[in-house]
C-alpha cells in the first residue's frame, strides 16, 4: 500500500479537521456521511486528491481545483442554503435544524462544468 | 454516427414497476445518488444506471454533452431520464415519486 493511499478513517479525520477549523458542522445524519466519506477516499486513492464526491471531476487538479474538498461553493452554499452541494458540511445553525440536506442548485460555472 | 450513449453498457435492476422507461446517471461516489438508487429499489422500480465515473473519461464527456444537447441542461447528479422524453437533475423523494407516478 502506498504511503498515499486514504483509509476512511483518514477521510474522516479530514473532514473533522476542515468543520472543527472553519467553524462549520458536519452532516449529522450517519449513514449519509459514511457515504460521503467513502466518496472521498475513493476520490482520493483515485485522483490523488479529494475531489467532491457530488460533481464530475476531470482528474486534472489545476481543472478540478475549484472543486476540491472543501470547495469554492461551500461558503456562498452554506450562507444561502444551510449546506454545501454535496451536504456534508453544514453551518451550525442548520445542524442545529436537525433536517437532511437537499439537492440545491449547482453554482459551478458551465464551462467548468463540460470540461 | 450513433450516439455514445446508446452503446453504453448500463446495469439493469429489476423491478415489478415497469411503467416507465427510467435510466440513471450517477456518479459512484455521490451520496444523493446512492440514495436515489435505494429509493428505487425500494419502491421496486425497474431501471437502469450507470456509474459515470468508473467509465472512460472520453466517454464520459461525450455522454455529458449528449445529455446537456438532449435536454438542454446540464447533468447534475444523479440524473433520471424518463422515457427518453425528461430529464430530472438531483434526488428529490417527492420530485421524483411525482415524476414516475409513484403513489
Amino acid at each position: 500500500m502506498s504511503s498515499t493511499h486514504k483509509t476512511l478513517e483518514d477521510a474522516r479525520e479530514f473532514v473533522t479537521r476542515v468543520a472543527e477549523h472553519q467553524g462549520w458542522a458536519l452532516v449529522p445524519d450517519k449513514d449519509f456521511l459514511e457515504d460521503l466519506l467513502e466518496g472521498l477516499k475513493t476520490n482520493y486513492n483515485r485522483y490523488g486528491y479529494f475531489l467532491c464526491p457530488c460533481r464530475d471531476g476531470t482528474g486534472d487538479r489545476k481543472k478540478d481545483e475549484d472543486i476540491v474538498c472543501p470547495c469554492v461553493y461551500n461558503l456562498p452554499d452554506q450562507n444561502e442554503y444551510g449546506h454545501c452541494f454535496c451536504g456534508l458540511f453544514m453551518s451550525k445553525e442548520f445542524a442545529r435544524k436537525n433536517k437532511m440536506p437537499q439537492p440545491i442548485p449547482e453554482r459551478r460555472p458551465e464551462e467548468l462544468q463540460m470540461q | 454516427m450513433g450516439r455514445m450513449i446508446d452503446k453504453l453498457e448500463f446495469t439493469q435492476h429489476e423491478g415489478s414497476n415497469q411503467e416507465h422507461e427510467l435510466t440513471l446517471y450517477a456518479l459512484s461516489t455521490c451520496a444523493f445518488c446512492k440514495r436515489a438508487i435505494k429509493f428505487l429499489e425500494e419502491n421496486d422500480v425497474a431501471f437502469r444506471s450507470i456509474q459515470l465515473d468508473q467509465i472512460n473519461p472520453m466517454v464520459k464527456h461525450t455522454v455529458k454533452s449528449e445529455l446537456k444537447g438532449q435536454f438542454q441542461n446540464l447533468p447534475v447528479f444523479p440524473v433520471l431520464v424518463i422515457d427518453n422524453q425528461e430529464a430530472i437533475s438531483g434526488f428529490t423523494e417527492e420530485k421524483w415519486r411525482e415524476a414516475i407516478g409513484l403513489s
